[in-house]
């Protein structure tokens, strides 16, 4: 139990002072790197609890799929120093409110949920041997497959809406009805003939016109100098 | 067993290990908190010989393997486009790699006043770092146990129930360190190669781990020293659904794998008509070599991998086949019950004319290593080949080909792959594996039809897709 104990005070305050880093720091870029160390001690804390699967997944899914997301957008727009006007006092107390109510709401449940489903010897011997993929799976497909089915469904939504709100295409207007149209160009009136006369098909024409293949050969003479 | 071994060993930690431990905690005073009976100190002894395996095998296998393949890439380019490659540093250019090297360590460590110090120097190390862990997770050999007794640790550093999860969260954190050198180097090339390689990580991170998850979906473990058992078959490698019943997972994940470790024809973060060298244009001396190492080690255990997921790993190619009236298996291996064939040791055995299993323990594992690593450097060479054939793609083929064919073609794998479990589970003997054939057989055709259809008529749909997207740009234009 020692060696649980040391880590687990290398790992819980690693979180917590990364955590104050991602708020405190002025430079996003940094900030969006002390997330990465926040979720990657938070796995730390998981594997100690025997939960490994889920620190596995904190990994893949916070550690580097939703960093790199940050860590992209944070490219595209620069990184600018924060600017102390975006979070006046009143946001701030707004913001420490919402912090401070979150908490009182997760650690009674916590504490309440270890009371009442205290795990037993031979659940803890089969974590540490066959690991809590498994069991976690039988509980998100018998036990809590509502729920689950629930959260993905709100996955897909937020999803759904992203694609419309970055996709203004999507919405149909006279633009859009128009630009997969046919209009009658130049090239043809039809896809096909339009297909087939299109300059960039991906092979010569068939025969060149004789006059231009003269003057080419001529302008070809002329640069070589003979 | 001897020492309090009577008690609960729920790693299946070697004899000789917990001898060792015991020893210590018995004659060295600081360390007398070692208590053999917590499942907790085992776990940390565990660790710390997966430490001490991890530190053999990533100074052992890993770094001459990449300095020989670095060699090996530069030979094999040669021969595909009719040269001779690296041949004045030593005996057939065998020393080039080593001089370099030492090019490369000398260098000047240039720095321009515009680069974030701590992120420029960060990049490399954050790049570096998780792909030599990875060698820890490959299972290189399997333990040998005899009489249900662990006799030879296998060369494994880490055996974890979710370590076929853990092998691509750790690849994608070198991800990060592409993304922050590119954006540390305060260059817009090196920031279009991190940006490239974010977006092109993400992508084919998804393919990747579907084809896997077929795998471990048939297998019915996430650890890979029971995926390279379930395996073994009677028909040897060929039972397993790589080769005959599912070719589909092996190919999506044979050409996400080359796009997960920037290979030509997906090197698109560090594309030198375009970006310079990409990420790591202002790179030079030992951090520019971390890069070119990890890059390389990347290689190898994608193509490890390749070899644990579909081609056996370590188990030779006759694994749990019966062949000539013998069976091709030896001795009792790696986690309880797991046996691996291993033909030369049988061979060896009835050539003798002993018993199965009285093969000593070192020549069983020198033939797994052998075979894991003949299997490993097949891969890297096909790998080379494809970087002197292909041609480079354009960023939005890139994306398209994984978003629109590699995934929903992953996704229908899974589908066909979860109906084969269901149809024709692993089995272990040929008698068994007739009868499922034979009781199931108008299901089969049935399926193999939809199969095929199914196939091909999404490869058809997507084909009649892109040609339609291209005739409607050139309606545009």
């Amino acid at each position: 139990m020692i060696v649980e104990n040391i880590l687990f005070w290398i790992f819980a305050p690693l979180a917590v002072t990364a955590a104050l880093g991602v708020v405190f720091h002025r430079s996003l870029i940094y900030s969006a790197l002390f997330l990465i160390v926040v979720f990657l001690s938070i796995a730390g804390v998981f594997v100690l609890n025997n939960a490994d699967f889920l620190a596995v997944a904190q990994t893949i899914v916070y550690g580097v799929g939703l960093t790199i997301v940050i860590l992209f957008g944070i490219m595209f727009t620069g990184d600018r120093p924060f600017d102390d006007r975006l979070a006046s006092p009143g946001k701030r107390l707004a913001y420490l409110i919402v912090g401070a109510m979150l908490l009182a709401m997760l650690i009674p449940a916590a504490v309440y949920q270890y009371n009442i489903h205290p795990a037993s010897e031979a659940l803890i011997a089969t974590y540490m041997t066959e690991g809590s993929t498994g069991l976690l799976g039988l509980a998100l497909f018998t036990q809590y497959a509502l729920p689950f089915e629930v959260a993905s469904v709100l996955l897909l939504l937020a999803m759904v809406g992203a694609i419309i709100l970055s996709k203004k295409q999507m919405v149909p207007t006279e633009k859009t009805s128009v630009k997969y149209a046919l209009p009658s160009t130049t090239l043809g009136s039809t896809a096909e003939e339009i297909y087939e006369k299109a300059p960039f098909h991906g092979h010569l024409p068939k025969e060149q016109p004789a006059s231009e293949a003269e003057t080419n050969g001529a302008e070809t003479q002329e640069m070589i100098g003979v | 067993m001897t020492v309090g071994l009577n008690v609960m060993n729920p790693y299946q930690l070697p004899d000789w290990f917990i001898q060792l431990h015991v020893w210590v905690s018995e004659n060295i005073p600081g360390l007398s908190f070692i208590d053999i009976m917590d499942p907790w100190q085992q776990a940390l002894m565990l660790f710390v010989w997966g430490v001490v395996l991890f530190v053999l095998i990533s100074f052992g296998v890993a770094k001459p393997s990449v300095v020989f393949m670095v060699l090996m890439e530069r030979k094999v380019l040669a021969w595909v486009t009719q040269r001779k490659g690296p041949n004045r540093v030593g005996p057939w250019g065998l020393l080039q790699t080593i001089a370099d090297g030492v090019k490369l360590l000398f260098k000047e460590d240039v720095m321009t006043p515009g680069q974030d110090k701590l992120l420029f120097t960060l990049g490399p190390v954050i790049f570096f770092l998780p792909v030599f862990v990875l060698f820890a997770l490959v299972p290189f050999t399997g333990a040998i146990a005899q009489d249900g007794e662990i006799v030879f640790g296998g060369l494994l550093g880490i055996g974890l129930p979710v370590g076929a999860l853990l092998l691509f969260a750790l690849s994608s954190i070198s991800v990060i360190g592409m993304v922050l050198a590119g954006w540390a180097s305060n260059n817009k090339y090196s920031l279009i190669g991190g940006m490239r390689s974010a977006a092109q990580a993400i992508s084919y991170e998804i393919p990747l781990v579907l084809a896997v998850l077929a795998v471990v979906l048939y297998a019915g473990s996430m650890n890979l020293m029971d995926i390279v058992e379930a395996q073994r078959g009677p028909l040897g490698m060929f039972s397993w659904f790589g080769i005959f019943l599912m070719p589909l997972s092996f190919l999506i994940f044979l050409i996400s794998s080359i796009a997960e470790v920037n290979r030509i024809p997906f090197d698109l973060p560090e594309a030198e008509s375009e970006l310079v060298s990409g990420y790591n244009t202002e790179y030079s001396g030992m951090k520019f070599a971390m890069f070119f190492l990890a890059e390389y080690a990347a290689l190898f255990v994608m193509c490890a991998l390749t070899v644990v997921f579909f081609f056996g790993g370590f188990m030779s190619p006759l694994a749990g086949a019966t062949l000539g009236g013998i069976h091709w298996t030896s001795t009792l291996v790696g986690t309880p019950g797991l046996i691996a064939g291993l033909s030369l040791a049988s061979a060896l055995e009835n050539m003798l004319g002993v018993a199965s299993g009285s093969v000593a323990p070192w020549i069983i594992q020198l033939e797994m290593v052998s075979w894991m690593v003949l299997k490993i450097y097949f891969f890297i060479f096909f790998a080379m080949w494809i970087r002197g054939t292909l041609p480079r793609l354009k960023p939005d083929q890139l994306m398209g080909f994984s978003w629109k064919f590699l995934i929903p073609l992953s996704l229908l794998n899974i589908f066909m792959v979860s109906f084969w479990r269901m149809w024709l589970p692993p089995v272990k003997d040929l008698e068994s594996m007739v009868a499922n054939f034979t009781q199931n057989m108008p299901f089969g055709i049935v399926w193999a039809l939809v199969l095929v259809v199914g196939i091909g008529g999404f490869c058809w749909f997507m084909s009649e897709l892109q040609t339609r997207k291209l005739k409607a740009r050139f309606t545009q234009s």
